[in-house]
């Protein structure tokens, strides 16, 4: 066993508020120049640039966990993290097909596209569905419907001024059943519940963001499963800063 | 105002009972709750969108004198059995928050003017 650290937030260009330079293979190539061993996909409600991400990450240095980042009901971000891209394309199966954001261009309103591409950061498509909307489905749900998938569930930047849980739930609900939560350490950690792993990670929407938060795991290999124990600290595994 | 009177007058639906002879002295809209806790008045009706089991919390510490969500949402059942717990009224519309504000600030104006 050894730390492995990880990056577990980083938009690609599908993210509407991310830049357009964000392909997947400039962020794996940076993401190994940062020294990291580990990163997560997660674009605002779209599992769409996963299959690029986990492509170019083959037989390469760093390791690819397939996520998204949920908004729910009440605009908290939830990043969800996956074993398998099936079962991040089931997630946004399950809110696409419950009527959530529904298409409409009126992502263009933000500024810039949502971008899918390939491996080669081709343009494969534009998202017409508008990414930066809320679910319809609460909180609870959400993290129901992640960990139903074997799934991840975790509070992004639970402690900031927007789209935490604490901006909108005004308090953490010390009965929510997030499996770690990100801090950015804006706000007093006695605010957060002592039970939940803290964690950190960049929330990267630009190149040079990625890995300038990072969180390490003693753990046997960079895999969702062997992550999964670190965050429980099953095993021996465990969070080592 | 008495609350009974203000859910008479602008056909709130009942979600979970409360202390209905309790008087509405203000109101405040936002569906921001940690907003709501600092700054949301006491004795105030609070008008949401939000119907996660916190809202009950929040308007129990700051002394609210109930909860209107609107947009005829469904509402967790969690929240409506903390609601009973904590002794928060609720009610629900199929309206939209600014048009229930502006006619409940219609029927608030007198007090809310004296402060």
């Amino acid at each position: 066993m050894r730390i492995y650290w990880a990056d577990l937030h980083i938009h690609t260009c599908l993210s509407p508020c991310a830049e357009l330079d964000m392909t997947p293979k400039r962020i794996i190539k940076r993401a190994a120049a940062k020294g990291l061993d580990m990163i997560a996909v997660t674009d605002h409600n779209s599992a769409g640039n996963l299959s690029a991400a986990l492509g170019c990450a083959e037989g390469g240095a760093v390791a690819v966990i397939p996520g998204m980042e949920i908004t729910s009901a009440e605009e908290v971000h939830i990043l969800a993290l996956f074993e398998t891209i099936d079962s991040a394309a089931e997630m946004q199966r399950q809110l696409y097909d419950g009527g959530d954001f529904p298409p409409d261009a009126g992502h263009k309103a933000f500024g810039t596209e949502q971008v899918i591409v390939n491996v080669a950061d081709e343009i494969l498509g534009f998202e017409p569905r508008l990414l930066a909307g809320a679910s319809s489905k609460g909180l609870e749900d959400i993290i129901g419907a992640v960990h139903a998938l074997g799934g991840l569930a975790i509070a992004s930047h639970s402690d900031r001024e927007s789209f935490s849980v604490l901006s909108q739930l005004g308090f953490f609900p010390d009965d929510a059943m997030f499996d770690a939560i990100e801090v950015t350490g804006k706000k007093p950690d006695t605010l957060l519940p002592a039970q939940f792993p803290r964690l950190h990670s960049s929330d990267a929407h630009s190149p040079d963001m990625i890995g300038r938060k990072k969180t390490g795991f003693m753990m046997e290999a960079p895999t969702f499963r062997e992550l999964a124990m670190a965050i429980k600290g099953e095993g021996g595994r465990g969070i080592r800063g | 105002m008495k609350i009974a009177e203000i859910a008479d007058k602008l056909g709130l639906e009942v979600v979970n009972e409360g202390q209905w002879e309790r008087e509405a002295k203000c109101c405040y809209a936002s569906d921001m709750l940690s907003d709501v806790l600092a700054n949301g008045g006491e004795g105030c009706l609070w008008i949401t969108r939000q119907s996660h089991p916190n809202i009950v919390a929040v308007a129990a510490i700051r002394g609210m004198a109930g909860i209107i969500i609107t947009g005829g949402k469904q509402i967790n059942p969690d929240t409506i059995e903390k609601a009973g717990q904590e002794q928060v009224m609720i009610f629900s519309t199929p309206k939209q928050t600014c048009e229930l504000a502006g006619k409940l600030y219609m029927l608030l104006s007198n007090e809310m003017e004296r402060g």
